[in-house]
């Protein structure tokens, strides 16, 4: 078996595990057996428990980590830049402030779907504003000012919009879900964004192919019939939709697509047809067992996961600033 | 015979209200090099890139008798080679890795492909078949880019200052390498900034100046001391190599009292 097939089966059989141990932990554990005979036995409370509360976690934990980590790797290689991902550009700061308007604005309330949507158009609008302020080029300075900007931005209409909240609770409620958490999410809100994330991850992978390509740059790839045009705007499409309805039922977390997609390169490679595939299943991962770990560190009241991956992975941007050398140029 | 692997006629780019290259007509045939030189700023790398379709352009560049313009990006790819001036490689490859890319356009970049072995064995890189392309020499990275465009089997070979960041014994060694491609029928275009290198390994020059063709032909005949001290402000060193004159150096075009126009011999290779 090839190292990065053997990485893809180490990846999902870890996945499996966690999947389980996700259902098993929380305030009320659940026994490995009990969770195993739950859909059997008709054991309702068990049965409950699963599908309003660890259920939906888990389910958003898998594909919200799978859209950072894959639109990371594929961010990394359109930009050429390994330090770009969608916290760090800033998109998902745009997504959630999409979200946060939708929210605010009530839209959601009477239109579920307004919020993914919201998301969607905050992520799909900060990517384009992002590609265009580097000018493509993927210049770490232009990249991180491109950043800097569109996080400013971002926060400060969120900031301005729960200045403007009528009641203290909702802006306490919108502060919380800033900071990035899978608790108290259910179905409905996996029905809301699972979907979009899985066709942004689809529409990656029909990128990945071409983006094979800029390994050699722009030019090149078109000179090898890459139409370099439509593969930005696959890769600004495919990264909207799986991070921007993600950001809008989960908040913030960050670091995921920068994290995985450096963990995983020594395995497998650099070659975007193999790496993004495989950052799709170590984002599942991570952000699963950062969910995991929420819930077992004992906190007065739950860690918030956004907390947890911005404490593991900022320290990590910082080294790797550290190391780019073509920040200086 | 096929027709001619590349004509093009009146190549016009401009920038807004600037005109940059042209208008330029040029003709590559099978088995021969067309060396583009001239001072910098001249419009060598624009001509490149307009005639790899990579740059809108006024005129007609037509490929085997076909109009660049009508062809789809894919058959371009196919019948282009196209290699940048200092072309990157953005995240670590093996060389057996970057040669498959040039097999892109026919559909099959797998590494497996008897066309990368073979190109990889054309450029004598076959040891270095699993190395990290960025862990290479200078020379052997620009062997590497090679492979790739040999891989990709193309009639046409567009190539942007091959030599610029070599030492002169790879620029020697890479020049070779091309020659030999001509053998197997690639039309091949370079840009070359050393004349004396141009003047050996060309067929044919092309002599741009301020975006224009000032003058095509055969270097020991285009090489002459009124155009390097009209275009480059140098004049040419000649001696003879087997048997007809040939520009193997330049120095400054300003005439210095102390030296004499003596023509250098040098022995017959």
């Amino acid at each position: 078996m090839s190292a990065p097939r053997r990485i893809a089966v180490l990846q999902i059989a870890a996945i499996v595990a966690a999947l389980l141990a996700s259902l098993t932990v929380g305030a009320a554990a659940i026994p490995l057996h009990t969770l195993l005979a739950a859909p059997f036995v008709g054991d309702a409370d068990t049965w409950l428990i699963l599908r309003e509360i660890r259920l939906p976690r888990a389910l958003l934990a898998l594909a919200i980590g799978a859209g950072l980590g894959m639109s990371g790797a594929a961010l990394q290689a359109l930009l050429r830049n390994p330090l770009a991902e969608p916290g760090v550009v800033g998109i998902s700061s745009t997504a959630a402030f999409g979200a946060v308007l939708a929210f605010y604005s009530g839209l959601s309330y009477t239109l579920p779907l307004a919020l993914p949507l919201g998301g969607l158009a905050g992520a799909l609008a900060g990517t384009l504003l992002m590609l265009r302020l580097t000018r493509g080029t993927g210049a770490s300075l232009a990249l991180i000012l491109a950043g800097v900007a569109l996080t400013t931005f971002a926060s400060a209409g969120t900031s301005l919009v729960l200045s403007l909240a009528p009641n203290p609770y909702a802006a306490y409620e919108i502060i919380f879900w800033l900071m990035g958490s899978l608790a108290d999410r259910s179905l409905a809100h996996v029905a809301l964004a699972v979907p979009f994330i899985v066709v942004g991850l689809a529409l990656l992978m029909y990128a990945a192919r071409d983006l094979e390509a800029l390994a050699l740059g722009e030019d090149s790839a078109r000179s090898l019939g890459v139409d370099v045009a439509r593969l930005k705007l696959a890769v600004v499409v495919g990264t909207a939709l799986a991070v921007g309805p993600g950001v809008a039922v989960a908040g913030f977390i960050g670091f995921v697509g920068l994290l995985v997609p450096h963990a995983l390169r020594p395995f497998v490679g650099a070659r975007p047809a193999r790496l993004l595939p495989q950052c799709a299943l170590g984002g599942a991962l991570a952000t699963l067992v950062a969910d995991i770990a929420c819930r077992l560190v004992p906190t007065l009241g739950e860690l918030k996961l956004g907390i947890v991956t911005a404490l593991l992975g900022a320290p990590f941007f910082l080294w790797l600033l550290t190391r780019e050398r073509s920040l200086h140029a | 015979m096929n027709a001619t692997p590349l004509v093009a006629r009146d190549v016009l780019v401009t920038h807004g209200a600037h005109r940059v290259l042209g208008p330029v007509s040029l003709t590559l045939a099978a088995r021969r090099v067309l060396g583009i030189v001239g001072p910098n700023g001249a419009g060598k790398t624009t001509l490149v890139r307009a005639l790899a379709g990579l740059l809108r352009h006024a005129g007609d560049v037509e490929l085997s008798g076909r109009r660049l313009a009508s062809c789809p990006a894919r058959e371009r790819a196919r019948a282009i080679g196209y290699l940048p001036q200092d072309p990157a490689v953005a995240w670590p490859l093996t060389t057996r890795e970057l040669v498959a890319l040039g097999r892109l356009p026919h559909g099959d970049a797998a590494t497996s492909s008897a066309h990368v072995a073979r190109a990889l064995d054309t450029l004598g890189l076959t040891s270095l078949a699993t190395r990290d392309v960025l862990t290479l020499s200078g020379g052997e990275r620009m062997r590497a880019h090679l492979a790739r465009l040999v891989a990709g089997a193309h009639p046409v070979l567009l190539i942007d200052e091959p030599t610029a960041s070599l030492d002169p014994g790879y620029q020697i060694e890479v020049l070779d390498h091309l020659r030999r491609l001509t053998r197997d029928g690639a039309a091949v275009l370079i840009v070359l900034h050393d004349l004396p290198l141009a003047a050996r390994y060309c067929d044919e020059v092309l002599v741009l100046a301020g975006g224009l063709a000032v003058a095509q032909g055969p270097p020991t005949e285009i090489f002459d001391d009124a155009l390097l001290a009209a275009v480059f402000g140098v004049r040419g060193i000649r001696a003879s190599l087997a048997g007809t004159p040939a520009l193997v150096g330049i120095r400054s075009a300003a005439p210095a009292a102390s030296m004499h126009e003596t023509p250098v011999t040098m022995p017959e290779r």
